[in-house]
């Protein structure tokens, strides 16, 4: 791996802000009618948490 | 078929819009609703699953995301009750077996979660919480992931509705 590809990384405050912002898309896509794409932001959604769940973060 | 090819990115909204099951699904609608005195919960599920078979058609086999979501709907249905031979009546190009094997399929699928547990992001929206106090509360030990198979993390709606009414 080179220097310039690295692993990047978030704080828990930080994902739980991304998080925060890919679901409020995805209600907003799901009340318009668009499920599929909010079904497909919900599945990131669920990578996220159970990555800021396991402590894979850097905490924070 | 994946996200990043960008077929489904390419969607507008107003491509993604279910059609009547009146109106476009002359296979199926008067026969099965006359002869199931069904509840509104199994009407519901059905006209789910016809909707998905429809998008499903439109989209045709490649397209692994209508394919997830028909195998959930069908999920749906079988839970609510439908009869294989029925689903098989309503999903066109699929016989018996298949239905069971779609069943199967999506059941195992890691984003098909079975009934009384939450998806992490639905367990955040039915918690009340935000995403931070979510995260914190399970890191905690305040609420207790289930693990699946395949590594996959569900919650309990029970357990999240005793951690929104805790909190």
């Amino acid at each position: 791996m080179s220097p310039g590809e690295g692993p990047v990384r978030f704080t828990l405050d930080e994902m739980a802000v991304i998080v925060e912002d890919l679901m409020r898309i995805a209600d907003d896509l799901k009340s318009s009618g668009d499920e599929v794409n909010a079904y497909l932001l919900d599945l990131v959604v669920n990578r996220l948490l159970d990555r800021a769940f396991g402590g894979d973060s850097d905490g924070g | 078929m994946t996200a990043s090819n960008g077929r489904w990115w390419r969607r507008t909204r107003d491509s993604w819009k279910p059609s009547r099951l009146v109106s476009s699904c002359p296979l199926c609608h008067t026969d099965i609703v006359s002869k199931q005195e069904s509840s509104a919960e199994v009407d519901n599920v059905r006209q789910r699953l016809i909707e998905a078979e429809e998008e499903y058609q439109r989209a045709r086999t490649d397209d692994y995301v209508t394919r997830l979501l028909r195998d959930s709907a069908i999920v749906d249905a079988h839970r609510a009750g439908l009869s294989s031979r029925e689903i098989s009546t309503l999903v066109g190009d699929i016989g018996q077996p298949n239905v069971v094997r779609a069943r199967r399929r999506a059941v195992t699928r890691r984003e098909v979660f079975p009934a009384g547990l939450l998806s992490p992001a639905d367990a955040v929206r039915e918690s009340g919480l935000g995403p931070r106090e979510f995260i914190h509360a399970v890191r905690e030990g305040r609420l207790i992931a289930v693990e699946l198979p395949g590594g996959v993390r569900a919650f309990r709606v029970k357990d999240v509705r005793r951690t929104r009414n805790a909190s």
